[in-house]
């Protein structure tokens, strides 16, 4: 009978208190049920946060650990060549830690100004009126051609840059403008703030003092891929993605009579080019410094030719 | 009777420890979304009070590197797509879910439910891979523009609230006492008289509840969204036309945003939140007032 008692009312009392406690109600654990504890229970609740928080500190503390090496981080444009390159260097000096991160161009810029990282990555020139961005050291590693990019099944081959700037300012809504069929122009473009957008304003949309905006009914997708399959699936459609995105799905258009290819990019004669650029800090010294020359070494021409970039001259 | 008082006095601490255990876990959330709100407020609201309120939620202008910071267009982008995704969306879910709970056989009922609630499971990127690959063309072709379009989002946003939707509205329909429709039914109506009249009635609550978490998940969906909207900053007045949506925006220029721009991105943030949260009273206010 005692026995009975003691074992179904603390069951009751919990049931209670789950449904009061459910209900959100006050007092949710009924009068009855408030008694003192089991010492041994209670001792083993609080070692909880303790051993937890041990066991944090000791991962932080690996974390830490694993942290020497370099960090190159930034422009998602930069970041597949980098990555191609790190791991020659990786080849060349094995044993050597560098990691690779995106994160885009101000990031990256961000980041090496405040030592996050080693260096930052770059598909864009810096503001030269940013006092810390101005402050860094700037290593440019190759130049990246902009294609203007079509359907293949598109009859325009070439444009004109003014033509071009017509089209993304909306001035020209037609294909048949710029000798093509009467359909409409369906324009796409990347998100405010990618270092590619960045680049097609200033070249294109900027005329002297005139800063222009693309057209607002302009798609936005916020990778250089995403524009190559929005191009690809749309025979109507004009894109800029970099050099090294475009691919037999889609066609890149001659600029003022220039096709744009590794030879054109080089010697200057194609027109839409923007520099990749690493920055730093600091002048690099040691791993970093090898890891410089290494990358704008000739052993990394054939990874630069293979991206669709141009090696600048040292 | 004093061995119990004993015993059950013994237990008390224990049963308290569980308590303030318990209590800690339901504060932890609580906790997490105190400092969301925080750490979002104060990336964001600065901005707005930099802006103004009134050039920030009414200011068509969105050109953050150049320092214009209106969200009007977003706002109302917001809106038409997650309307359009109830208009087509919930009708259908209502329909489901009355077949479903009053006119199924149990056995058709065993297998759709889970079939449908299976529908919640897929990642919303293979919505958005779909609509790119089937809907977006099919829309271009059949109306013209670009298919990017605030319709090629709200219908692809319909598809992906009918699990919640419909789910909830059967569980809601369900919970209808079975003597509802039998009082109807007895009092001459039909079968589905007694459902419009009686039970759809009854269950109005639980349904309106199914319909805000619908409209929650429509307004929250950004991956399928962005890949289908095509995000163009403007003023939608045409289905057929593009549109950006507030976690659009977000997702869309994160990766790049650095100083004011990433504010204005954590003000969209505030701006989300709280029209998700009026949104919320709304509903509680809608179900409570019955």
């Amino acid at each position: 009978m005692h026995m009975s008692a003691r074992m179904t009312t603390p069951l009751r009392c919990a049931k209670r208190a789950f449904r009061a406690a459910i209900r959100g109600g006050e007092g949710a654990l009924p009068a009855p049920c408030r008694s003192s504890p089991a010492p041994s229970r209670t001792a083993i609740w609080r070692g909880w946060p303790v051993a937890f928080l041990l066991v944090l500190v000791v991962a932080l503390a690996g974390c830490q650990a694993g942290g020497h090496g370099l960090v190159v981080a930034g422009s998602t444009s930069v970041q597949p060549v980098m990555e191609k390159i790190v791991e020659a260097f990786r080849r060349a000096r094995p044993g050597v830690r560098v990691t690779v991160e995106g994160g885009g161009s101000s990031a990256g810029i961000m980041a090496a100004v405040t030592g996050a990282a080693t260096f930052g990555m770059s598909s864009r020139a810096l503001k030269a009126d940013h006092p810390d961005e101005a402050a860094l050291r700037v290593f440019p590693l190759a130049l990246d051609g902009i294609a203007v990019i079509v359907h293949p099944s598109n009859v325009v081959t070439g444009l004109h840059l003014d033509q071009l700037r017509d089209l993304f300012t909306g001035r020209i809504r037609t294909w048949k403008a710029v000798g093509g069929p009467d359909r409409e122009v369906h324009l796409i473009v990347r998100e405010e703030g990618s270092g590619t957008r960045g680049a097609f304003d200033e070249m294109v949309l900027t005329r002297g003092k005139e800063h222009l905006r693309p057209d607002a009914y302009a798609l936005v997708q916020d990778s250089s891929g995403g524009v190559r399959e929005v191009v690809r699936g749309d025979p109507d459609a004009i894109g800029f993605v970099s050099l090294g995105v475009v691919n037999e799905s889609v066609r890149a258009l001659a600029i003022d009579g220039v096709e744009p290819t590794a030879t054109t990019v080089r010697d200057g004669s194609y027109r839409l080019l923007r520099p990749f650029v690493l920055v730093a800090r600091e002048e690099p010294a040691g791993l970093a410094r090898e890891l410089w020359e290494f990358a704008v070494s000739s052993a990394t021409e054939p990874i630069l030719a293979q991206e669709g970039l141009v090696r600048v001259g040292h | 009777m004093s061995d119990t008082e004993r015993s059950s006095t013994h237990l008390g601490r224990r049963e308290e420890n569980i308590r303030l255990g318990l209590l800690a876990v339901a504060f932890s959330a609580v906790f997490v979304l105190a400092l969301i709100i925080l750490f979002v407020f104060q990336a964001g609201v600065p901005l707005i009070w930099k802006t103004g309120l009134g050039p920030f939620l009414g200011g068509l202008e969105w050109g953050p590197t150049r320092g214009q910071f209106g969200i009007l267009a977003m706002i109302v982008g917001t809106i038409q797509v997650t309307l359009g995704a109830l208009l087509l969306g919930v009708p259908l879910s209502l329909l489901a879910a009355i077949h479903l709970s009053e006119f199924a056989k149990p056995s058709t009922r065993v297998v759709l439910k889970p079939l449908i609630e299976l529908l919640a499971a897929i990642p919303s990127v293979v919505y958005g891979f779909i609509g790119v690959v089937v809907l977006v063309p099919f829309v271009r072709e059949t109306f013209g523009g670009s298919g990017f379009s605030v319709l090629t989002a709200a219908v692809v946003l319909g598809v992906m609230i009918l699990p919640t939707v419909i789910s909830i509205s059967v569980d809601a329909l369900q919970a209808v006492p079975h003597s509802y429709r039998e009082g109807a039914l007895a009092l001459g109506a039909t079968p589905w008289q007694a459902v419009t009249r009686v039970v759809v009635p009854a269950a109005r609550s639980g349904i309106v509840t199914a319909v805000v978490l619908g409209m929650g998940r429509a307004m929250g969906e950004t991956m399928a969204v962005i890949m289908v909207a095509g995000n163009a900053v403007v003023v939608p007045t045409s289905p057929l036309h593009p549109c950006r949506t507030l976690t659009s925006n977000i997702a869309l220029e994160m990766a790049y945003a650095a100083g004011d721009h990433q504010k204005a991105l954590f003000a969209t943030g505030v701006v989300l939140f709280v029209m998700i949260f009026l949104l919320n009273a709304l509903a509680t206010a809608l179900v409570r007032r019955r």
